[in-house]
């Protein structure tokens, strides 16, 4: 009998983690030796030193912390209301066949569909405010989820959902005590997706739409940034937003993924989860 | 043969002219009628592919039937319900999110600790409750499938080869479980398998269904109280049934 999850993966994990900062690492170094050597215009190539200064002005002195806390916020939003949507979602496509058939037609719709294409539709829907942000974080998030939570209640063990009928449960009590649990790993791999989709489309809308609410969020840093040829002020905010990518990726969802899948006995995952 | 399993005195377990067919339209049984009596073990035994697990899942109400009525204890039902539990081969019936001690209490409503681990003594996990499935080997996790079945105070147990993947030794540990399990509560067990050793161990009653799906007379387990490998009678008891169905299984 085994005592412990597979302690193993859990090795090759951490090095696999670990490589990838020191990595990052050296990428900073290489930036800073081809900068030296080609002589390259510090406008478009700061030193590495301006870019750290300017990241530690912004997260002490600067609104970079506000920022970053205000577009956490916003996504994390829209990453939760796009997953109960979701949720919802596959609840009615298992009503029947009509219903399946047809949120399948609209998913494959929807899915492949960038939120930036909606982009003129959403500013005559909803303007240019926190609303319209909050929409396209949510069409980023909700189709990866649905799609991902959909295929993992469709493969729930037929032992399990038998025991449900032999239990007499509900359709909601069903979903809520096997199927939703039952298909836990694929729908952490639809927020790992959801996250990445998110992300990428409200920095990109915030580019567009301008800045949310008073202050604005990473995206209109980047914005403003640009328009003022404060360059290590815009490659520090770039910074920002890959290692808040990363991080999120990396420390909190693969973990929580690999997490779930050790203890339903299954490998754990460390690659990215597909889109 | 015939289609006719007929025991005398009430039965827990009825199920009469039941007809089910493979989708393709030909018959897995046709106008089957099964009864079995009230807190007795029934072995329903026969080769792979004969439709016994076929007609475990009709007992369960799990599959529909073309035609006919399954009756518990003189009730018509057409849904499944707990009382009627159905074990599987299957390794995956517990639930891997939930440790052992909340997977025995999933059918139950409102619980307390307390009967989660007299289930968990019973079938011998009494230190395992807290270990989640993939943490278990095969035989544990049976016994844990067994545990949950029991929580749900079933009157009917539905077996099919619940043991058939494991090896002999925790077989034969399992076997004593569920014997133990039945004279305790006083359950109906319907078990399927196509193994004859396992039916003379178990059951008080053995029918043989044969490929083409029609079932024998219930016969009397020849070994009586004495059910086990070490009486000298085993052999020749299974040879006697091997010979009278013209068994080459198990």
């Amino acid at each position: 009998m085994k005592n412990s999850f597979s302690p193993d993966t859990e090795g090759n994990s951490y090095r696999h983690r670990h490589h990838r900062w020191l990595w990052l690492a050296g990428l900073l170094v290489l930036w800073e030796l081809i900068r030296r050597i080609s002589g390259v215009n510090p406008l478009l190539m700061p030193p590495l030193g301006d870019i750290l200064m300017e990241l530690v002005h912004g997260i002490f002195k600067g609104m970079l912390v506000r920022r970053w806390l205000l577009s956490m916020a916003l996504v994390c939003g829209g990453l939760a209301a796009g997953t109960v949507l979701a949720m919802i979602l596959v609840v009615i496509s298992s009503t029947g066949r009509g219903a399946s058939s047809f949120l399948s037609l609209i998913s494959s719709l929807m899915h492949p569909l960038p939120g930036l294409a909606l982009l003129p539709l959403v500013i005559l829907w909803f303007g240019t405010g926190t609303p319209a942000v909050l929409f396209i974080i949510i069409h980023a998030v909700l189709w990866p989820i649905f799609v991902n939570l959909e295929s993992g209640v469709r493969s729930l063990a037929p032992a399990w959902t038998g025991y449900a009928r032999i239990l007499k449960l509900g359709r909601w009590e069903t979903f809520i005590r096997i199927s939703l649990p039952g298909s836990f790993p694929h729908l952490i791999s639809g927020i790992r997706t959801g996250w990445a989709r998110s992300w990428r489309a409200f920095i990109a809308a915030e580019m567009v739409f301008g800045a949310v609410g008073i202050l604005g969020g990473l995206g209109w840093q980047l914005f403003e940034s640009r328009v003022m040829m404060d360059t290590p002020a815009l490659y520090s905010a770039l910074l920002v937003v890959m290692l808040t990518g990363m991080a999120m990726e990396e420390i909190i969802l693969a973990r929580w993924e690999n997490r779930v899948r050790r203890k339903w006995g299954e490998p754990g995952d460390t690659g990215m989860a597909a889109e | 043969m015939s289609n006719r399993s007929v025991y005398p005195g009430p039965a827990a377990l009825e199920m009469k002219d039941i007809t089910r067919r493979w989708p393709g339209g030909e018959p897995v049984f046709s106008n089957l009628y099964l009864s079995i009596p009230r807190g007795s073990i029934c072995c329903l035994l026969g080769p792979s592919g004969c439709g016994k697990s076929t007609l475990l899942r009709c007992a369960a109400s799990l599959d529909t039937m073309e035609t006919g009525e399954t009756l518990v204890s003189g009730e018509a039902v057409s849904t499944p319900s707990p009382e009627r539990q159905l074990i599987l081969q299957d390794d995956r019936q517990l639930f891997p999110w939930l440790n052992i001690s909340e997977n025995i209490l999933f059918p139950v409503r409102r619980s307390t600790a307390g009967s989660a681990e007299g289930l968990l003594e019973m079938v011998g996990l009494a230190d395992s409750g807290s270990l989640y499935p993939s943490q278990l080997s095969g035989g544990m996790k049976q016994r844990a499938v067994l545990a949950r079945s029991l929580a749900a105070e079933p009157e009917i147990l539905l077996l099919d080869e619940p043991f058939g993947a494991l090896d002999s030794e925790i077989r034969k540990r399992l076997h004593r479980v569920l014997l133990d399990i039945h004279r305790k509560r006083k359950l109906t067990i319907l078990l399927v398998t196509h193994d004859v050793n396992e039916a003379l161990i178990l059951a008080d009653t053995i029918i043989y269904m044969d490929s083409s799906g029609k079932l024998s007379q219930p016969e009397v387990n020849p070994l009586g109280d004495e059910r086990n490998m070490e009486n000298p009678q085993f052999f020749q008891a299974t040879m006697k049934m091997r010979k009278r169905y013209g068994l080459l299984i198990g």
